[in-house]
C-alpha cells in the first residue's frame, strides 16, 4: 500500500487553520507522520447503517448485556 | 524481615504482626532512592519529610487501634500528573514547572486515607504522552533491568520505581497503554480498570474519554488491594461509574479451573507478530491455563489496526482539545514529541473524529461480543522487550499499533503480566482483558498465572547500577 503524500503547503493550511506557527523545516519533518495519519484514516471509512452512530447513552454505556455476565 | 523486597501484602502482613514498622519500610525505600534514583530517574520530586511524617503516624496509628488496611504504613508513588496539595505536579512539563496545587487528586487523597505513605511523584512523559524525551527540565526514566533500555510509558517513573523496589506500589495513568507498557517492559504487574472505575478528578487530562488511573505493582494481589482503595463512584469526576465495587482480593485464589480464556491470536501473529519471546510467554500461559483446568478458545476479533486507527484519532483530537491553550500560547515550552502530537491534532478534521467514534462503538460491541464467549482475552502486552532508549522512533505511535490501545478504546479491564525474558534478559508480558467491571475475575487470572509461574521470583539487580554520585 502506498503512503499517502502531501505538500508542505497543504499541512502549512492545517497549521494557520489551528493557529500554530512553525517554521518550513518543522513543517517539511511532518510530512512523513502525515503519511502514516492519512492510511490510518481511510481505515476509518467504510460503509456503515445511519444507525452506526456515536450516540449518546443514558446509563450504564459499557455496561455488559445481562447474560453476558458470568 | 529480610533485605529482600516486599510485596504490599508481605509487607502489610509484617506489620499487622508487628515484626515491620511503617518507618522501617519507609526508611528501606529512602535508601534504595538515594543509592539508585540518580541513575534511574524514577523520581521527579522525592518527599522525603512527607513519607517520614506518614509513617509515623501510621506507626502511631497502628501501635494504637491495628492497621486500618493493607495499605496502612505502606510507601508508594504517584505519577507526576496526578495533583498532590502542597507538592510540586510538573506533568514533566515545563509548561507546569511551578505548579503546586492546592489539593489532592481523588485518587491521592484516597491513598492517603488508606493510610499510605508518600515518598514522591514519578516521572512521566510529558502530559502523559510522546516520549521518551531528552528536552525537558527532567530526564525520562531508565529502566532498572538495563538502564541504556527505555521504560515504555508514559508511566515510566512508576514503573522503574515498582521494579527496583524505590516503592512497594504506586499509580499510574493509561490512556493507550501507560500503564501496561511500562509494566510489560519493567517486568511488574500493570492494571487498566474499566472506564470510570477510578476517579480520574484531579489528574491532568491526557484524552479525555480514553483516560484510566490505576496501580502498578509487583503483584496481582497488590494491584487488588491498591484497586480496593481506589475504586468508588466520585462526583467530580464526569465519567465516574456507579457500579458497585467488589472485593478484588475474595476470588484471587479460586484458580482458573472451567474458566475460558479466549486467544487473540490474529493480533500478534499476523496483525503485529510479536518477538519469540513474546510468544513463547502467551504461549506459556496457555500451556498454564490448560494445565489448571481452563479451557483455551480462540477468537477472531477485527484487526488490531481498526482499533488503533479509532485511538489514534480519538486520542490525538481530544488530548489537542485539551492542550491547545498552551500550544497556542507558549508551543517553545513543549518537548519535540509532544508538541509532534498536538501538532497531529491538526490534521485531524471533524469527520476523523466522528468516524472514529463510530468505528469505536462497532469495535467495542464487538469486544463485548468476544467476551460473551468467555472469562478473559489473552494477548501480548508489548510486541518485543524493551528497546535501547536511544532507539525509539519518533513516529512509533502512528506507524504500528499497539496491544494495549484496543482496552481503552473499549474502556474494558486489562492487566499485564509478566511472562518471561527476551534474549537480552529484559521482561516481556501477557496481556489479559475481561468483561466491564470484572477486575476481580481479571486478577484472579492473572494471579493463577503467577502462581503457576517463577516470573515473580527475580528482581532486577540493583548492585549492576552505578553507585549513587
Amino acid at each position: 500500500m502506498t503512503t499517502p503524500s502531501v505538500t508542505e503547503q497543504e499541512l502549512g493550511v492545517f497549521l494557520t487553520r489551528a493557529g500554530f506557527s512553525l517554521t518550513p523545516a518543522q513543517i517539511a519533518e511532518y510530512r512523513e507522520a502525515y503519511g502514516h495519519i492519512a492510511t490510518m484514516a481511510a481505515r476509518l471509512r467504510r460503509e456503515r447503517s445511519h444507525m452506526a452512530e456515536p450516540a449518546h447513552v443514558f446509563g450504564d454505556v459499557f455496561a455488559a448485556p445481562k447474560d453476558t455476565q458470568r | 524481615m529480610s533485605d529482600a523486597i516486599p510485596t504490599i501484602a508481605q509487607a502489610a502482613a509484617a506489620i499487622a504482626a508487628g515484626t515491620l514498622t511503617s518507618l522501617e519500610l519507609t526508611e528501606q525505600c529512602l535508601e534504595r532512592i538515594a543509592a539508585h534514583d540518580a541513575e534511574l530517574h524514577a523520581f521527579v520530586t522525592v518527599t522525603a519529610a512527607r513519607a517520614r511524617a506518614d509513617a509515623e503516624q501510621a506507626d502511631a496509628e497502628i501501635r494504637q487501634s491495628g492497621p486500618k488496611g493493607p495499605l496502612h504504613g505502606i510507601p508508594i508513588g504517584l505519577k507526576d500528573i496526578i495533583d498532590t496539595k502542597d507538592i510540586l505536579t510538573t506533568c514533566q512539563s515545563a509548561q507546569n514547572s511551578q505548579n503546586v496545587p492546592g489539593a489532592d487528586a481523588s485518587c491521592a487523597a484516597k491513598l492517603r486515607e488508606a493510610g499510605t505513605t508518600l515518598l514522591g511523584k514519578l516521572t512521566t512523559h510529558e502530559f502523559a504522552d510522546g516520549g521518551p524525551s531528552f528536552d525537558l527540565p527532567w530526564p525520562p526514566a531508565r529502566n532498572p533491568w538495563d538502564t541504556t533500555r527505555f521504560t515504555a510509558g508514559s508511566s515510566s517513573g512508576t514503573g522503574a520505581a515498582v521494579a527496583a523496589g524505590l516503592i512497594l506500589g504506586g499509580l499510574g495513568t493509561d490512556t493507550g497503554g501507560s500503564i501496561r507498557g511500562p509494566a510489560a517492559l519493567c517486568g511488574i504487574v500493570g492494571l487498566k480498570p474499566t472506564y470510570g472505575r477510578v476517579s480520574r478528578a484531579g489528574v491532568a487530562p491526557a484524552a479525555y474519554s480514553l483516560d484510566h488511573i490505576g496501580p502498578m505493582c509487583w503483584t496481582s494481589e497488590d494491584c487488588a488491594i491498591m484497586l480496593q482503595a481506589l475504586a468508588g463512584h466520585d462526583a467530580t469526576d464526569p465519567a465516574s461509574a456507579t457500579t458497585p465495587v467488589t472485593d478484588y482480593r475474595a476470588a484471587l485464589n479460586a484458580g482458573v479451573k472451567g474458566l475460558r480464556v479466549g486467544v487473540l491470536r490474529r493480533w500478534h501473529e499476523v496483525d503485529r507478530p510479536v518477538s519469540d519471546a513474546v510468544l513463547a510467554g502467551i504461549e506459556g500461559a496457555i500451556k498454564a491455563y490448560r494445565a489448571l483446568g481452563a479451557e483455551i478458545v480462540e477468537l477472531s476479533p477485527s484487526p488490531i489496526q481498526d482499533y488503533g486507527a479509532a485511538g489514534f484519532f480519538i486520542s490525538t483530537a481530544e488530548r489537542g482539545a485539551a492542550y491547545e491553550g498552551m500550544m497556542l500560547r507558549n508551543p517553545e515550552k513543549f518537548g519535540q514529541r509532544y508538541r509532534d502530537r498536538l501538532v497531529f491534532a491538526t490534521f485531524v478534521t471533524g469527520t476523523d473524529y466522528v468516524q472514529a467514534s463510530r468505528m469505536r462503538r462497532e469495535l467495542t460491541q464487538e469486544m463485548l461480543s468476544l467476551l460473551s464467549q468467555v472469562d478473559v482475552v489473552l494477548t501480548a502486552g508489548n510486541p518485543d522487550e524493551a528497546p535501547l532508549i536511544e532507539n525509539v522512533p519518533r513516529w512509533e505511535n502512528v506507524e504500528k499499533p499497539n496491544f494495549t490501545m484496543p482496552f481503552n478504546l473499549t474502556g474494558l479491564p486489562a492487566v499485564c503480566v509478566p511472562s518471561g525474558f527476551g534474549p537480552n534478559g529484559m521482561p516481556v508480558s501477557i496481556q489479559l482483558a475481561a468483561k466491564p467491571f470484572a477486575e476481580a475475575m481479571l486478577l484472579r487470572v492473572a494471579h493463577a498465572f503467577e502462581m503457576a509461574t517463577s516470573w515473580r521470583e527475580r528482581r532486577p539487580d540493583l548492585t549492576k547500577l552505578k553507585a549513587a554520585a
